[in-house]
């Protein structure tokens, strides 16, 4: 993509992000041509979750890059659940014969008419895959319940109950589970470096402006270093993020998710010393970048314990 | 051994990275079966091993990729002394110490006095001459553009240099110096400084080895009485020294970095392999979060590092963009070494009788430099602020 494509793209992202609400920002880019337009240029993925997360707003589009990558014959979900986040293990949905064991966290309440993309493993074998559920409206014996996640509280909800596997759709062969992870973790990531840089941006206008002892504070030393360090941790995030999209290998996602998470936090900490009080109030911006940050770090993650198994991975490595 | 290899440097017309690569690593597997460091314990030491692998390697013709035909290289681009850097760590070999002034020194004199790098850096290469760079002075650190070591000139129209540098790597086994000084008044600041390579060997001039903390001697104090420097061995122009430094401080942040971060992930595998195999006790477990945060210290050095070589490599302007990069580096470097320091304990603080250790812990000691030297971590941020956040001044 080429710098004057990149300003064009990133300009028609910031009208949509602002103008549209949240849940209407997916049709607003779909009658701009988006669809054509991330088919030859997938990386403009990049830029809309960046933008996203620069913008603090709480959307389900990362679910929309993992459609984009999978099969089209699932790509007409709607929605993904994902499964609950635990420590360690995260289990799957259950297939049994004639049922399937529902249990899965979504970013968005759904449609009555969406399908669900879900990670279901039968009891026997193999690593879970993405199955696709048929419309909601057809199915009965599930429930959807509202989540009080620390991004927003509506918005997220679980899916849960025993429903009947007939009109399922199962690709196995197709793309396993953990690449449906890898690609939302991408997603994520990118979005969490766009919360932590729109963060950096607003701790940078307030500093600029906000005066005491007769000085603006940005001319503080104290105050110029924990800006100074924030700017690299985004710098750095957005070079493995580089990595990660020309390469999405598990290892780069990996490396750019759990760079992001850790960078988010240290981000935020240092935009909400330098804001005092003011960034701290329900009026401020700043806590919805903190919010929606450690709501998808926790979901997608969380990031110590991506940088744990980096640590296992390489002692692995030593002895193979 | 050295001429029979079955791989043989890739032919000018073939020096498409992934080619060098492949071709690099397959003569390194031919041609060193077993790892190849020196024992690490004095610089001395260090610079000959360095000095042996370049000769090694100039016959070979793999370090004269990434330089100019005018140097003694053969073409290419600094991404092929990247690949070179990587690939050695990579097979267990330790990079010449004495690179990390070639790499930054180097292309300044390319760029800046082309005759005077025809005429020296093929010795470089070769291993057969060290140099080294004097811009610190005692009273002159992060105000660099305060220095005092001053050249005038003699009627012949030649420089009289006159001062004290310090602080300077390899100054007392180098054969040139690369010396920043001024010409202007003194109050001109980086407006009336002027760079002169000058030969450690004229009457005059006097090196030091200053012993660092760790026992070795790093670093040297250079004096310069009434040394006579020819005209022609003029850097750039006179009272531009400061654009030269600020050319060469961009091979600084691209190239040494990456050789450091190359020399990191290879301390950092041999020390997951000291955990995973001989570790006495079983204490794997209890260093995976720290072993995955420097693995990602690390790496966004790597991503960071790429970049600026990248930049450097299409003859693009760092900028100040750059000090992002200088203080990834002292992140990596503290973050393995803070981690081998407690892997490595109780043996690391209180019994160095294995040479292993003792390595180490000179290792950890330099790295404790890696946020002072070449622009103090405080220099970096405040530049950050001034130029990339545009904050108010101080």
């Amino acid at each position: 993509m080429d710098i004057e494509f990149e300003r064009s793209l990133r300009s028609t992202l910031q009208a949509v992000t602002a103008d549209a609400a949240p849940d209407q920002i997916l049709y607003a880019l779909q009658s701009l041509g988006w669809s054509e337009l991330v088919s030859e240029t997938p990386t403009a993925f990049a830029l809309l979750y960046d933008e996203l997360g620069k913008a603090a707003h709480s959307t389900s589009l990362i679910d929309q890059l993992v459609f984009s990558e999978l099969p089209p014959a699932l790509a007409r979900c709607g929605v993904i659940a994902y499964p609950p986040p635990s420590r360690g293990h995260r289990p799957p949905c259950q297939l049994t014969d004639a049922e399937i064991l529902v249990d899965g966290w979504a970013l968005r309440t759904p449609n009555v008419d969406d399908r669900v993309l879900v990670a279901a493993a039968s009891t026997h074998d193999g690593p879970p895959v993405p199955v696709e559920l048929p419309p909601l409206k057809t199915l009965r014996g599930l429930e959807i319940s509202p989540l009080k996640t620390f991004d927003t509280e509506d918005g997220w909800v679980r899916i849960t109950g025993k429903t009947s596997r007939a009109d399922t759709v199962l690709h196995p062969g197709t793309a396993t589970w953990p690449d449906v992870l890898n690609t939302a973790r991408r997603a994520a990531a990118t979005e969490l470096a766009g919360l932590a840089r729109g963060a950096l941006a607003l701790a940078v206008a307030h500093v600029n402006t906000r005066t005491q002892f007769g000085r603006t504070i940005g001319s503080f030393q104290a105050v110029r270093h924990r800006l100074a360090d924030a700017h690299v941790l985004v710098a750095a995030t957005d070079a493995l993020l580089e990595e990660a999209w020309r390469d999405p290998s598990p290892e780069n996602t990996n490396l750019a998710f759990a760079y992001a998470g850790r960078a988010h936090r240290d981000v935020l900490a240092h935009c909400i010393q330098v804001c005092g009080a003011m960034g701290l109030s329900w009026e401020h911006k700043l806590h919805r970048h903190l919010r929606r940050g450690y709501a998808l770090e926790a979901f997608f993650g969380p990031a110590e314990e991506v940088t744990e198994r980096l640590g296992a991975e390489l002692l692995l490595a030593q002895t193979t | 051994m050295i001429g029979k290899s079955q791989f043989q440097a890739p032919s000018e017309a073939d020096i498409s990275l992934a080619s060098f690569r492949d071709h690099l690593r397959r003569w390194l597997q031919q041609e060193f079966a077993e790892p190849l460091t020196d024992d690490g314990h004095s610089v001395e030491e260090s610079t000959r091993h360095g000095a042996r692998l370049l000769a090694q390697l100039y016959e070979a013709g793999w370090n004269r990729f990434g330089w100019p035909t005018e140097v003694g290289g053969l073409g290419g681009d600094v991404r092929h002394r990247a690949v070179l850097y990587d690939e050695l760590c990579r097979a267990n070999i330790e990079p010449p110490e004495q690179n990390i002034i070639t790499e930054v020194v180097g292309p300044a004199l390319v760029a800046f006095a082309p005759d005077i790098a025809a005429e020296y850096l093929p010795r470089v290469l070769r291993g057969r001459a060290i140099l080294c760079q004097g811009f610190s002075e005692p009273e002159s650190g992060s105000d660099l553009a305060s220095l005092r070591c001053r050249a005038t000139r003699d009627s012949a129209g030649d420089f009289v240099l006159n001062g004290q540098k310090i602080w300077t790597s390899f100054g007392h086994l180098a054969d040139h110096i690369i010396v920043l000084c001024r010409t202007g008044a003194p109050d001109s600041r980086s407006r009336g400084l002027t760079m002169l390579f000058v030969d450690m060997t004229s009457p005059g001039v006097e090196a030091r080895p200053i012993r660092f903390a760790n026992g070795r001697n790093e670093l040297a104090e250079v004096f310069f009485r009434d040394v006579n420097v020819p005209q022609d061995r003029l850097v750039g122009e006179i009272d531009a020294g400061w654009a030269v430094a600020g050319y060469l401080l961009q091979f600084e942040r691209g190239m040494y970095a990456w050789m450091r971060h190359a020399m990191l992930s290879n301390r950092l595998r041999q020390l997951a392999a000291y955990l995973a195999v001989s570790s006495p006790d079983n204490n794997t477990t209890r260093y995976q979060q720290r072993l995955g945060e420097a693995v990602l210290a690390v790496a966004a050095l790597r991503a960071r590092s790429s970049r600026t070589i990248d930049a450097l490599a299409q003859q693009r302007t760092v900028g100040p963009a750059a000090s992002t990069d200088k203080l990834l580096l002292a992140a990596a470097e503290h973050a393995v070494y803070d981690l081998a320091r407690d892997v490595l304990s109780p043996a690391f603080g209180l019994d160095a009788t294995q040479p292993d250790i003792l390595r180490w812990r000179n290792e950890w000691f330099y790295s404790r430099a890696a946020s002072i030297y070449g622009g103090a971590a405080e220099i970096q941020r405040s530049i950050i602020a001034d130029r990339v956040l545009n904050l108010p001044r101080e």
